[in-house]
């Protein structure tokens, strides 16, 4: 059985889709707490690497020259760089990522990606809880 | 003498460089407040007695800090968590029997409020000025609906929801990152 981490809120969306889409599908309940604050996002970004990547770098000119940001496409990144992604936007960002997927859930890919990010956060949130120095 | 690492910064009085890996934060640590309370530190049980054996050190090396000790202590534990956290999430990420990365990347791709919302966070990580903070402000003010109507965006459904919010509950703006931190000396910057 394949599992699906939920908050309380995200299990009743996904509860109403339909059945062919949830079939197959286990939701664990997400009970963890441990978000990150608005300081330790910002000390993430700050210490990522990302900050200098060169394709960045490239979107930024395109966007200060007016190019809308629904025309920069989501860039190839290495796996690392994904990594570094996804623990920079913590799991406040991921919870924000699940929120825009479930409203929009149309094939069972869609799951499996919900089920991923959501994989990703509790995860993240767990490493969140056992480590805290402020 | 307290010096910081960027004076010409408006936020030089509070900033303390950010250190991106254990090494340099130790190395840091170790000059700048000593290997005993190192040591030490790495023991303590609690946030309140970390925070106070870091107080207590930085005042016998720096006395001329005074009221700045706290927030210095603030930060370099925030970095020392941040640091730490960052090494957790890697540790599981490469043995992560979920998914490829890249395959929830590409499917990210395929979602167009996702693709967005994702590029506006990854243009924050560039450290853009406050004209881009104000153009990404009108943007999602503007909402995602209506920019994907203008530029004749025809994959997103009515159901897509208004400009996905990457930020923290509560807060409605991205405030201006600061610049990246200048190689740390020991000794110099406190």
């Amino acid at each position: 059985m394949n599992t699906l981490t939920l908050t309380a809120d995200e299990k009743k969306v996904y509860l109403t889709l339909p059945e062919s889409l949830r079939e197959g599908w286990q939701i664990l309940d997400e009970t963890q707490t441990s978000y990150e604050t608005l300081e330790a996002l910002e000390m993430r970004i700050e210490i990522s690497p990302l900050r200098r990547h060169p394709l960045l770098q490239e979107y930024l000119k395109r966007f200060e020259k007016g190019e809308s940001v629904e025309k920069l496409p989501l860039p190839d990144l290495s796996q690392e760089d994904m990594g570094e992604f996804f623990f920079s936007i913590g799991a406040r960002g991921m919870t924000e990522l699940m929120k825009s997927v479930l409203g929009n859930v149309k094939t069972d890919d869609d799951i499996r990606l919900l089920s991923s990010i959501g994989e990703m956060r509790h995860k993240l949130l767990e490493t969140n809880a056992s480590i805290s120095y402020v | 003498m307290l010096r910081t690492a960027n004076p010409s910064s408006p936020e030089a009085s509070s900033r303390v460089p950010a250190f991106s890996n254990r090494e340099d934060l130790v190395q840091y640590l170790s000059t700048e407040v000593g290997e005993d309370t190192l040591v030490q530190l790495e023991k303590a049980k609690t946030n309140t007695d970390r925070r106070r054996l870091l107080v207590d050190a930085l005042h016998r090396k720096h006395p001329e800090m005074n009221g700045r000790a706290e927030r210095v202590a603030d930060r370099l534990l925030l970095n020392k968590q941040e640091v730490e956290r960052k090494e957790g999430w890697f540790t599981w990420l490469v043995k992560a029997p979920f998914r490829a990365m890249g395959w929830v990347w590409q499917k990210m791709k395929e979602h167009p409020y996702i693709t967005a919302a994702a590029v506006i966070a990854l243009l924050y990580f560039t450290g853009i000025g406050s004209s881009i903070i104000a153009k990404i402000q009108a943007w999602r003010a503007a909402g995602y609906d209506a920019a994907a109507a203008r530029i004749g965006t025809s994959t997103i459904t009515p159901a897509a929801p208004a400009a996905p919010n990457l930020l923290p509950p509560g807060v409605t703006h991205l405030p201006v990152p600061p610049p990246p931190a200048a190689p740390a000396v020991p000794g110099k910057i406190l």
